[in-house]
């Protein structure tokens, strides 16, 4: 059975020139009139012409030692049966200049798109295309002795070289520039590119020990944060990138966990728009995905980081946040992890609070009861109303402001972001490590004083009428 | 030196070349008649009174020409007969086969394929198409997979037009199908013939198929498989009965100076009394006189130069310093990756000496890469080399001028993708072949194209010098090798006898027999003596695309599209082993220095190294090679004694240094 439809299949691979092909083709030819008989004819051997010219070409694809045939291959049959070759397919990515057409009866026509192309914008158009560079030779051990070094990464490419002033060092300033810089464009088109760029594997022991410094230099600029999170997540989301290596998953991880757990985060409110409860939302979701796609039998992630989660959890001397941090990761590993931990902390009075408010506030603004209260509270006295609600529901309160749509439009108006142009910035040419450096500098300085520049123009909200009595600045 | 005998032609089956032997009338008949289509009156009459030609002379070679030739070649296929009839008898044989005892019908079902063949090919040509295509889809699920690609173009036939100029259909109605059989089945066979009367069947077993009867038992469905799946099946016995001269040449008397010292050797004059108190081991083994060695001027080889035995003598050295190999000590494998290659490396080839790298790419041009400290430098214009001492030592280095000196040279002259190289054993020059039809050798000195040789015509597919140089064989898509020397631009040597393309070509260690390999799924090896076919090796199930002798020259390596690698021994033509463990198609081959691992690699981006000492010390000497039933190959997993793979980079070329370091080299795949 199997064989028979082998045979079948093979009799669908090959093309097959119906009648209607040939007389539209022999109309475009000129040839008006075609009967029916001749069409068919000329229909079955132009069928098996093109069959014997498929398994010829298949001759030249496997003397030109490649598994894949081209177009190539297919003209130098032609050529052979002294036939002419169909020329201006040559390019590599021809794929996609097909284009199929529905028709009403019938299979879709399927067809070589070509344009007239207009030479003049042709020609002055920018775009060059890219040497591809002379072919080289480069020579390694395979196997030294019948032992085979390692099979992950035996040959790179040349030029892969990190060294300092190199084309990948210059690529890693860039990136990290943008990253941590005031272009929010560049800072997509690097993320993006982190996550698709192939060719980034040997920088990538650079990346982690970037991306592990920053969250304890930046521990409390949530918005910078969030953004290490999103390259954080870019190198996850790289297909070419092999994080396993040690150490390199367990210091992303731990950074990760650093940004959902840690104290010093909770302590600023100084951007709304990036409030750390936020942050610690996006950290669990990104731990998640680590766990998710590294996560193995045999480097028992998923069981450190479960592990890490519950002794936070379980720690009564930590903050709410920490808490709450804890239970969000938890949450997001899976909810197996979720029921059995929560119940394990009923007993600990805090992280059941933390739980508790995060699902009773839930219910309560879904069933919204006193809303209209709540607003008319609001409007008396904002600042009061809002050490009101902290009294209830403590930190977790900033992470439903942005939900109340009502309320949001009295409580913040976050200004508008300036575009802040590169030319004037002054952090414009300092590479992600430099600014990490001033920043780490600018924090040594002010820390006494907890009085904090920002390198970036954060919106400068002066959330300070609502921390009362603190003496905290936002300064540009 | 004494050159090659002229043979005569008869000797020397020229299969590709029907224009041979036409004689002078027939060419005048034909230019008369040309003449006369295009209506050139005034031409032709003075061409008649010239040359004497009446037209009675030319009227009938026309109508012998206008003969359609199809219709003559294959007339063989002309019956009357109901196509109905061909269902019939191939049920009534099939039932027949199936009804006689087990170990007779494992041997009579190998007639079926070809029976089939033969009926779908007269059903064709008889022009019963919705018959043939019927038959076909009916029965085709009866035949053995490993004729799927040759049922596959089968398949595509289904008109008298298509048979013309189709190269299977050629083979089949030219050539006669070889089935080997035990003389029991073969009774059975008879019997059943004789008692029913399948004109059809019967017809087509005498006419198109041969069956060697062997006296002995009936061999099993494993042995049977093992030896066929050729396009016109097996071998027969009498193909391979000619002696094979297997053993290596005598070594020339050089005197190898003792190696205590680290220079170049360049003493070849040394004391012979330090000569005997190192005695090599390596050359006395070879001096000895072998009873399997052909005498050294069967074939006339080229004398040797001072270069040459210099180059001896370093070889000598090296092989004291090669390593063991075996299962228990692997060899060390270097790596070179190409990047960059996107006109498409076709063919790698790696010097005797380890020392230079030829790729060839698909946009016409090779590249020379030197693997040493040592650049590649052009040799000085004829002015300043006449100034030149000819007598100082060093008179190689100063002939070369030091201002060219580069790591990569690149030749340029093919007008097709270029499929293989071969660099002479004193690397002075180079062999190429190419899409173009042509064969080329270069000059590693100037670094020019010497000769371009124009006999093929067709796409050549691989190129091979004689490791004592001179010599080179080449093969093409025209179904022959062809043996070129340096000095003559024509072939001195047509090796005919393969039914597709040949697809590589490899010389024996001792430069007597050349090796071929084809997309008929067959090796063969043919004398260079006569250029007659001395061995016909069927086994693989597609094209052959590698071939390497042992170092002792007793024992052949084979590979290609199946990815199967079978071990031969040439001495009977028997399979001694077959290696499975490749996934895709292997292009190269090579056995260690010492001949006891054999490594592979190919397109499945790994290389993998086999225990040949384990095959040849498993082999039973004591069989009787003359009766196929007895025949044992080796299949044992644990022949494979090292895997390696490369991240993403097809192995096209695998090399043993002198020192037995392997060496493999590969294009990186760009995704």
């Amino acid at each position: 059975m199997a064989e028979e439809k082998r045979i079948v299949t093979d009799e669908r691979r090959y093309a097959i020139m119906s009648r209607e092909s040939i007389k539209l083709m022999a109309d475009a030819a000129g040839h008006e009139e075609t009967s029916d008989s001749v069409a068919g004819i000329l229909g079955e051997d132009v069928s098996y012409r093109l069959r014997e010219i498929t398994q010829k070409s298949a001759q030249f694809m496997r003397h030109a030692r490649r598994k894949r045939m081209n177009t190539d291959d297919f003209n130098k049959a032609c050529g052979f049966s002294d036939i002419q070759p169909v020329l201006g397919h040559g390019s590599q990515e021809a794929v996609h200049s097909f284009q199929a057409v529905k028709v009403e009866q019938g299979e879709p026509i399927h067809f070589a798109l070509d344009p007239t192309l207009n030479l003049a914008t042709e020609a002055s158009s920018t775009f060059i295309p890219k040497h591809s560079g002379e072919t080289t030779i480069k020579a390694h051990w395979l196997v030294v002795e019948g032992v085979q070094k390692s099979t992950q990464n035996p040959q790179g490419t040349p030029g892969n070289k990190v060294e300092p002033g190199g084309p990948l060092m210059k690529y890693f300033d860039k990136i990290t520039q943008a990253v941590l810089g005031n272009d929010e464009e560049m800072m997509k088109t690097a993320l993006s590119d982190l996550r698709t760029n192939g060719n980034i594997s040997p920088l990538l022991p650079h990346f982690v020990s970037f991306i592990s410094n920053g969250v304890k230099t930046l521990g409390d600029d949530v918005c910078k944060l969030t953004r290490l999170l999103s390259m954080v997540q870019s190198l996850v989301y790289n297909s070419s990138l092999f994080l396993e290596a040690q150490p390199f998953l367990a210091v992303m991880s731990q950074s990760v966990q650093y940004c959902l757990l840690d104290p010093l985060v909770s302590s600023g409110q100084s951007c709304p728009t990036d409030d750390h409860w936020v942050l610690r939302d996006y950290a669990a979701r990104v731990l998640a995905h680590i766990v998710g796609i590294w996560g193995n039998s045999v480097n028992h992630l998923e069981r450190y980081t479960e592990k890490t989660l519950r002794e936070a959890l379980h720690d009564l001397s930590r903050p709410f946040a920490c808490h709450y941090g804890a239970v969000m990761g938890l949450m997001y590993l899976g909810t197996e992890f979720r029921e059995e931990n929560i119940t394990d902390a009923t007993n600990n009075g805090e992280a059941k609070k933390v739980f508790k408010t995060i699902s009773d506030y839930d219910t309560k603004f879904s069933k919204r009861p006193s809303f209209n209260g709540f607003l008319s509270a609001f409007h008396k006295s904002p600042v009061s109303f809002y050490f009101e609600m902290f009294e209830y529901f403590g930190d977790a309160l900033t992470l439903r402001l942005p939900e109340i749509a009502e309320l949001k439009s009295h409580v913040f108006k976050p200004k508008e972001r300036d575009l802040v142009t590169s030319i004037s910035d002054p952090t414009a040419d300092k590479s992600g490590e430099e600014l990490l450096k001033i920043k780490e500098r600018d924090r040594n300085e002010e820390n006494p004083g907890r009085k904090r520049k920002h390198n970036s123009p954060s919106p400068d909200v002066d959330f300070s009428q609502f921390l009362g009595g603190d003496s905290w600045t936002v300064t540009k | 030196m004494a050159s090659l005998p002229q043979l005569s032609g008869q000797n020397v089956q020229i299969k590709a070349e029907g224009m041979t032997g036409v004689s002078d009338k027939q060419t005048l008949a034909a230019v008369l008649q040309f003449l006369k289509k295009h209506n050139l009156k005034g031409t032709e009459e003075l061409l008649k009174k010239e040359t004497g030609i009446k037209d009675t002379d030319v009227a009938p070679e026309s109508s012998a020409q206008t003969a359609s030739e199809v219709s003559h070649a294959l007339a063989a296929y002309k019956s009357d007969d109901d196509p109905s009839l061909y269902d019939e008898d191939y049920i009534n044989f099939k039932s027949f086969i199936e009804s006689c005892l087990d170990v007779h019908k494992v041997e009579l079902m190998t007639i079926l394929y070809p029976v089939f063949v033969h009926m779908y090919l007269e059903l064709v040509y008889n022009g019963h198409e919705h018959h043939a295509k019927k038959f076909f889809l009916k029965y085709s699920l009866d035949q053995e997979p490993y004729y799927a690609e040759d049922l596959n173009k089968l398949s595509t036939v289904t008109k008298p037009e298509h048979m013309k100029g189709s190269q299977i259909m050629e083979n089949f109605k030219s050539s006669k199908f070889v089935l080997k059989m035990s003389r029991d089945s073969y009774t059975h066979l008879k019997r059943f013939l004789q008692e029913k009367h399948m004109n059809v069947l019967l017809n087509i077993i005498q006419e198109h198929l041969f069956i060697d009867v062997f006296d002995g038992v009936p061999r099993t469905k494993h042995q049977i498989d093992m030896t066929s799946g050729g396009l016109l099946g097996e071998a027969a016995r009498d193909a391979n009965k000619t002696k094979i001269l297997h053993g290596l040449l005598k070594e020339p008397d050089i005197n190898i100076p003792v190696d205590d010292d680290d220079d170049g050797g360049g003493d070849g004059e040394d004391k012979p009394k330090k000569k005997k108190q190192k005695k090599d081991p390596l050359l006395t083994k070879k001096s000895k006189n072998d009873p399997n060695a052909p005498a050294t001027n069967r074939i006339p080889m080229p004398e040797l130069k001072d270069q040459d035995k210099l180059e001896r003598v370093n070889a000598y050295r090296e092989a004291l310093k090669r390593v063991k190999m075996g299962p228990t000590s692997l060899p060390s494998i270097c790596f070179y990756t190409f990047h960059n290659a996107i006109q498409g490396i076709t063919g790698i080839d790696i010097s005797e000496d380890s020392s230079l790298m030829c790729t060839c790419f698909g946009d016409s041009n090779i590249k020379i890469w030197s693997l040493t400290p040592n650049k590649l430098r052009v040799m000085k214009q004829m002015d300043e080399l006449e100034l030149i001492d000819k007598d100082a030592d060093d008179v190689l280095e100063r002939m070369m001028d030091e201002r060219t000196a580069e790591d990569c040279k690149m030749l340029t002259g093919h007008s097709g993708p270029v499929f293989n190289t071969s660099f002479s054993p004193d690397k002075s020059s180079l062999t190429s072949c190419s899409e173009d039809g042509t064969v080329r050798l270069w000059s590693l000195h100037t670094w020019t194209n010497l000769v371009s040789y124009k006999g093929h015509n067709t796409p050549v597919w691989d190129v091979k010098f004689s490791p004592h140089g001179h010599y080179f064989v080449s093969g093409g898509h025209d179904r022959v090798a062809r043996l070129w020397t340096t000095d003559h631009y024509q072939p001195v040597r047509i090796f005919a006898g393969h039914y597709a393309d040949v697809d590589c070509v490899q010389f024996h260690p001792n430069g007597n027999y050349v090796a071929t390999g084809s997309s008929d799924r067959a090796v063969r090896i043919f004398d260079v003596l006569n250029g007659s076919c001395v061995r016909t090796l069927t086994g693989h199930k597609g094209a052959i695309h590698s071939l390497c002798f042992s170092p002792d020259g007793k024992y052949l390596a084979s590979t290609g599209l199946d990815a199967t690698i079978c071990l031969w021994d040439i001495s009977n033509g028997n399979m001694l082993a077959q290696m499975r463990e490749h996934t895709n198609t292997v292009y190269s081959l090579c056995f260690s220095r010492c001949g006891s691992v054999l490594a592979s690699g190919g397109l499945d981006n790994t290389v993998k190294l086999w225990d040949v000492t384990k095959v040849i010390k498993e082999t039973d000497k004591d069989m009787d090679a003359s009766i196929p039933s007895s025949l044992s190959v080796n299949e044992s997993p644990n022949l494979l004694i090292g895997s390696f793979a490369t991240k993403a980079t097809p192995v096209l070329n695998i090399h043993f240094t002198r020192k037995n370091l392997l060496l493999a080299a590969g294009p990186m795949k760009v995704s």
